[in-house]
């Protein structure tokens, strides 16, 4: 049985369906999963199978901290000497600190004690401060490149991957555009790498029927309120646009007043609302009630949304940001326009608006089944137990 | 005339901190009430009563608070706690306990600096204190219209006032939104000191890169994203320019905009730099840009102005008050990339004497309008209105 340690910055909340239907499809192919990651207030995550180990908390009294370190490190020291050993030897090995060194093995500790074929970071950020611990416990090493990770981490962090890449054995993308972006952050292209795009349960999105426009156009967003989503360029592009329009942005997030100001601003309060978070089901009727969906990105690791809208058969205008140009199939599934630019968006709608019905129809008939048979969960889970050997 | 300037914070903005040294050396008494931030030295006239901020300290504060006003004005403690008993749920422990150390050393004016404070010290007007609320910016321009509570409440409180300071005319029209009646504002502008007006006017750099620059923490309402995307604009039409923005805060989004539309060599972030280098900086710049979305009048545009630097600044908040297009620095709508280009073009399409001229008159219009002598004196006259 193969058995695979999963590092999380925090416990899956119930509301990422997509993280935890693939734990359980690794589950059910067969493997032994671990997650490593603290609660964050978060409720612990129950499934058969599943082995939850959490990191030992930094606290903020440093006396407190001190004591706690010198028994955590003893302690594993005690218990697991030799990987606590290579540990150490690897760091050293690295050139770091003493410091640094009980820092690994403390941070580290929890993951020591297992014994994992893999150790698998869900994200390029959770591989910081783990690069040796794989090593030192006999387990491969495998991390996802998601977006943010590697959009823009590294800008703000400067050579932060120049330890971890040279120290996993497979790396994993959720977009090509993405794998290219690591390579340019400094990942060995002689990495062992494999795409596997995000997947959706298509079961819960019907697709729509009616392709009629009515005499108010209904455009529907989904997403968190902030920066990266680009939703400014989006509420810019539609304040020139001539015909009458109802805007639904679906999410909340910290840049509420930030875009509700724009709306004021831009004199369209009346045609713009913001539903706040809504349930799966309002979400799946705003979408299949909708004309087009936007996703006026300016950084998007592959978007899951998107995937929903085309699957519930809604003609989609994306951006080009990083992973969407290949979720969405430019000119077939939907349209694909330059990130930042409002001109471009207003264009893509009224081109939207000028096509007839049937052509709408065919073009949402062909997303939906392009959805259906490329970004489906169960194909996903395959494409993940191949990743990692077990078929 | 005993004036308590609350800002909540000692020491509080530049600004704010100006203000309160011109009034006292005008021989206003001044009170200041707020919680400790750092030491400050004021003149004799100026009295200062901290809000303290842990448990223990506050709880004594207050006995003592409670104990000294029922002994020298047992009245002032009675109808207090006759406000407390059928308002208290609109206060929190924490502000009875601000409202007693204000009640024991009761000024004759009370003015709020922050709008988003008129409801915690509107209560004073029912102990003969006059109350001025200023206007400044973001609380009045948009927070009200994000936060519909928030606006209710500015309905319900701002009548109450007896004067509103207001730093533009256009800001005086949104406080008109929520019952600040007009025949109660009092226009006032910011204003900046008179050395920075002593300096020689420069003229453009010639150095064949246009030198541009904005100065404003990291937030959206600085309009930083436009701006950048104007710059990028700018390169595609093949000027020769850098930009630099000195902003403190995260900046993610900016650095990612920056790195994504390959502006690196263009555009430079800076951190918050001490006063003095933003001065240099203002006076090595060809142009400073604000490209602002909100504002109420922008400190960092009249300190360019004073110095001479050449200002193009959005139609935002009350600028357009302070910049009249084409005379003393260039006007560009909000929200508007292609706007921030051609301003830029038509900058540098302009023959050096016309800039110059402009310059010059940059800095008249802060000779004549935003000096802090000037504020001060116009404050003073307010609250004398208020009192008669």
């Amino acid at each position: 049985m193969t058995k695979i340690g999963i590092v999380l910055a925090s416990y899956p909340a119930y509301s990422e369906t997509f993280l935890i239907s693939k734990i359980k499809g690794l589950i059910s192919g067969g493997m032994k999963v671990t997650l490593f990651a603290p609660p964050n207030g978060r409720e612990k995550l129950k499934l058969k199978g599943l082995r939850n180990s959490r990191p030992y908390s930094v606290c903020g009294n440093s006396i407190v901290q001190a004591l706690k370190t010198a028994a955590v490190v003893t302690g594993i020291m005690l218990t697991h000497p030799s990987r606590a050993g290579r540990l150490i030897d690897l760091e050293r090995k690295d050139g770091t600190s003493w410091s640094g060194i009980i820092k690994a093995v403390y941070l580290n500790s929890h993951i020591l004690r297992h014994r994992l074929d893999w150790l698998y970071f869900g994200f390029a950020t959770m591989g910081l401060g783990h690069e040796n611990v794989a090593k030192a416990i006999g387990a491969k090493a495998a991390l996802s490149f998601r977006g943010y990770d590697i959009s823009i981490y590294p800008l703000t962090h400067k050579d932060c991957y120049s330890r971890l890449f040279g120290k996993i054995d497979k790396v994993h993308s959720i977009s090509k555009d993405l794998y290219r972006e690591a390579v340019a952050s400094g990942l060995d292209e002689k990495t062992v790498y494999e795409i596997i795009n995000p997947a959706i349960d298509t079961a819960k999105f019907t697709p729509k029927s009616d392709y009629k426009i009515g005499s108010v156009l209904k455009i529907v967003s989904v997403g968190r309120l902030t920066w990266k989503k680009g939703y400014e360029y989006a509420l810019s592009a539609l304040s020139k646009i001539e015909m009458p329009f109802k805007y639904m942005i679906i999410g909340t997030g910290e840049d509420e007043e930030r875009l509700k100001y724009a709306v004021y601003q831009l004199g369209i309060s009346d045609k713009v609302e913001f539903l706040g978070k809504q349930s799966q089901d309002v979400i799946s009727d705003q979408l299949r009630n909708a004309d087009i969906y936007l996703q006026p990105s300016v950084q998007e690791g592959f978007c899951n949304s998107v995937l929903e809208a085309q699957a519930s058969g809604l003609v989609c205008i994306v951006s080009d940001a990083q992973g969407l140009a290949e979720n969405v199939e430019d000119g077939k599934s939907g349209f694909v326009i330059a990130s930042r630019d409002e001109r471009a968006l207003a264009d893509a709608i009224e081109r939207i608006v000028g096509m007839s019905p049937e052509e709408r129809a065919k073009m949402g008939r062909y997303a939906s089944q392009r959805i259906r048979r490329k970004f489906n969960i169960d194909d996903q889970v395959n494409k993940f137990l191949k990743f990692y050997e077990v078929i | 005339m005993r004036v308590a300037v609350f800002s909540g914070a000692i020491p509080s903005t530049t600004f704010i901190e100006n203000l309160i040294v011109g009034l006292s050396g005008n021989g206003i008494e001044v009170t200041l009430f707020g919680v400790k931030r750092a030491d400050t030295h004021y003149a004799e006239n100026v009295s200062v009563h901290y809000f303290h901020k842990g448990r223990l300290k506050s709880a004594l504060v207050f006995a003592a608070d409670v104990v000294r006003l029922s002994f020298m004005n047992p009245r002032r403690m009675l109808r207090y706690m006759k406000y407390v008993s059928s308002n208290g749920n609109r206060h929190s422990l924490e502000d009875v306990f601000k409202h007693l150390r204000v009640l024991n050393y009761l000024p004759d004016i009370f003015h709020v600096q922050w709008s988003k404070d008129v409801a915690k010290w509107s209560f004073l007007k029912s102990f003969d204190v006059r109350l001025v609320v200023s206007f400044r910016g973001a609380q009045i321009n948009y927070s009200p219209i994000c936060d519909l509570k928030l606006a209710d409440e500015y309905s319900r409180e701002l009548p109450l006032y007896d004067a509103y300071h207001c730093v533009s005319h256009a800001i005086s029209r949104e406080g008109g939104k929520y019952g600040a009646a007009s025949n109660k504002c009092r226009i006032i502008y910011p204003a900046v000191n008179k050395a920075l007006t002593e300096s020689t006017i420069r003229s453009h750099s010639n150095s064949g890169v246009l030198n541009i620059l904005s100065v404003g923490r990291d937030h959206w309402k600085k309009g930083y994203r436009v701006a950048i995307d104007s710059m990028a604009l700018l390169k595609k039409e093949g000027v020769k320019f850098h930009y630099t923005i000195i902003a403190g805060g995260k900046k993610e989004e900016l650095i990612y905009q920056i790195n994504q539309l390959g502006l690196n060599q263009e555009v430079t972030l800076v951190d918050n730099l001490p006063h003095k280098d933003v001065l240099q900086k203002y006076m090595e710049a060809d142009v400073f840009l604000l490209p602002s979305f909100e504002e109420g009048v922008a400190n960092v545009v009249l300190e360019s102005m004073a110095l001479g630097t050449f200002v193009i600044s959005t139609d935002c908040g009350g600028m357009k008050e302070v910049i009249s297009d084409g005379t003393n620095g260039f006007i560009v709508p909000i929200r508007d990339t292609r706007a921030i280009k051609e301003s830029i073009l038509r900058y540098m399409a302009m023959p050096e004497d016309k800039r110059f001229e402009i310059r010059k008159n940059a800095r008249s219009t802060i000779l004549e309008h935003h000096l802090i002598d000037r504020q001060v004196s116009q404050m003073t006259e307010l609250y004398t209105e208020v009192l008669r």
